[in-house]
């Protein structure tokens, strides 16, 4: 069995030999075998039999998708997202299932097995493709290798983003070795995520042992409404922090090697409406499930209230999507709700012209309804069952408990720390991407800030290695682990 | 794609859509991909297509990118849009 530091760098020790590889191929097929190879051997140190399923899953859709390209009827796609339904049903929600019922059965044996690394990603890749072909809206006609490469990536195998073949594989074909922006771009985004892992991990187990994991840990303990409120937007944070992290280490990685993929984050903490959080949060997901679960069911049938309805059913899949809990199903419908709302209120708004300083006024209104609204929900996905959640949200309705806290002092301190250097960050690369955008020539920006703007990756790197370092010494906590990759659990 | 259908179309978004009638829209606009209309929006659109041209358009084949611009709208009724039954 091997370790993690032990897997770290064998990975590392292959990437930079598939860098070099990369660099000396002339041929891009070649280039491709080689990364097909290593994108096996990258699966492969996480579990054998995962890597045999992987491949089955490729070949089956592969198959699948000449045959409809050959006739693209409704029941050949039928067949195809029945296989890959079956396929992610016996590995990912079978064993989830805890009751006697299964016990003994042939079903039963699916409790014990373990969950095949990024499933739930790449079978949607598959399934986009399977769609795409049906709506004769796929172009590339990748070769058998191309399909397998694209299904097997190795930065986006684990845990995304979730890639569509209309993007990839054009990228695959094209003989480009990494240019000196990809190399920059790519290293500054691997820095930026490195970062952020940190973050993410210094709120998982805070100072002193007394960060979220400990929070969420204590299921019976009563805890007051400021502190629920703590929680749950330090729980987002970190959420945040880890998930968009290892999208910048994934998005880092492959530019590296020219390649560029999907944005996954666009700063949804600045959303100020809770359709605009849902186009910036996990975006290769919630445009996978606009594009092929709520376009086509909503268009079905012409009354609003289908269209509503059709919204909600695509946020409980969203939910469910995670895990088959009962918890996150009504994450999902609690998201449904607030989308289906917020649609109605559109509709009223639309009709009223207000001016413009009330109109940002119900901004700023409308940006802490979202920012609190979306936090709230965190409880249903973060809690350790429904009793927690239940208690959390008794401890939100009681107004008499907000008069004290039992949350640390520096499980506070850290998460508003966190807050404030996020929003403060935020502000600044927006700043710097105004800079960024605006032409040499304009003299009133001095050429110092036009540099720092335009070389990010030069200052970013050192800057995200020192604070890193900085965290750890702080949060005091090096060598232990708290939440690796919080995504790789679906 | 005929110009007056077109004009149809761009009254329809920005007067029952976008509500705004003086924001620009021409047929090359990108209207998804920038964010100006939303996913309940392009289902609108689409029907209100479906109305224009008199054709039933199957929502299941029609991706967000088929209905990114007024021409990409009227290419994609063209290419999946069939005789509606009388």
């Amino acid at each position: 069995m091997l370790t993690l530091s032990t897997k770290l760098t064998a990975i590392s020790a292959g990437l930079a030999l598939l860098w070099a590889a990369s660099f000396s191929s002339h041929s891009y097929r070649v280039t491709r075998v080689i990364w097909l190879v290593f994108s096996y051997c990258f699966y492969l140190v996480w579990g054998r039999w995962s890597l045999c399923l992987l491949i089955l899953s490729s070949l089956m859709n592969y198959a699948v998708g000449a045959s409809l390209r050959r006739n693209p009827t409704t029941w050949r796609l039928g067949i195809g997202f029945g296989l890959n339904l079956v396929l992610l049903c016996s590995f990912k929600y079978l064993p989830g299932i805890h009751g006697s019922f299964l016990e003994g059965s042939a079903l039963g044996r699916f409790q014990h097995v373990l969950l095949p690394l990024g499933i739930s990603f790449w079978t949607f890749q598959a399934l986009s493709y399977l769609f795409d072909i049906y709506r004769e809206n796929e172009d590339s006609d990748p070769t058998l290798m191309e399909f397998c490469l694209y299904m097997a990536f190795w930065p986006t195998v684990v845990s995304g983003p979730i890639c569509r073949t209309s993007n990839l594989i054009p990228q695959f074909r094209k003989c480009k070795r990494p240019r000196l922006s990809d190399v920059a771009t790519g290293t500054r985004r691997l820095c930026t995520g490195i970062l952020m892992l940190g973050v993410s991990e210094a709120l998982s187990l805070g100072i002193a042992g007394q960060g979220i994991d400990a929070a969420f840990a204590r299921t019976d303990y009563r805890w007051t409404g400021i502190d629920v409120w703590f929680i749950t937007i330090g729980y987002g944070f970190q959420l945040f922090f880890n998930f968009a992290g290892y999208s910048h280490l994934v998005i880092g990685g492959a530019r590296l090697f020219g390649i560029e993929l999907e944005e996954n984050f666009n700063r949804p903490f600045l959303a100020t409406t809770p359709a605009m959080f849902w186009s910036q949060w996990h975006m290769s997901l919630s445009s996978w499930i606009r594009d092929y679960v709520f376009i086509p069911m909503a268009s079905r049938w012409r009354s609003l209230w289908w269209r509503n309805l059709a919204l909600l059913i695509s946020m409980i899949l969203f939910g469910i999507w995670h895990g088959a809990t009962f918890l996150f199903v009504l994450w999902g419908a609690y998201h449904g709700t607030l989308l289906v709302l917020h649609r109605q209120w559109q509709q009223v708004r639309t009709r009223i012209r207000l001016p413009r300083v009330v109109d940002g006024g119900i901004a700023l209104l409308s940006w802490c309804f979202t920012f609190g609204a979306i936090s709230l929900g965190w409880v249903l996905f973060r809690a350790q069952g429904w009793h927690q959640a239940l208690n959390m949200f008794k401890a939100l309705a009681d107004w008499s408990s907000y008069s004290s806290s039992r949350l640390p002092m520096a499980c506070r301190f850290l998460i508003v720390l966190t807050a404030v250097a996020y929003f403060s960050i935020v502000g600044i690369a927006g700043l710097l991407d105004r800079v960024a955008g605006t032409s040499a020539s304009v003299r009133a920006i001095p050429a110092a800030l036009q540099w720092i703007s335009n070389e990010r990756w030069v200052w970013v790197s050192p800057l995200a290695a020192v604070l890193v370092l900085y965290g750890f010494i702080l949060v005091g906590h090096v060598g232990k682990v708290g939440s690796p990759l919080l995504y790789r659990l679906f | 794609m005929d110009n007056v259908q077109a004009e149809e179309m761009i009254q329809y978004l920005k007067q029952r859509v976008l509500r705004n009638p003086n924001v620009a829209i021409d047929p090359e606009t990108s209207l998804v991909s920038s964010g100006m209309i939303d996913s309940f929006a392009l289902i609108e659109a689409l029907f209100e297509l479906e109305r224009i041209t008199k054709l039933r358009i199957p929502a299941s084949k029609v991706a967000p990118s088929d209905m990114d611009s007024v021409r990409k709208m009227f290419e994609t009724a063209q290419r999946l849009g069939k005789p509606r039954k009388q």
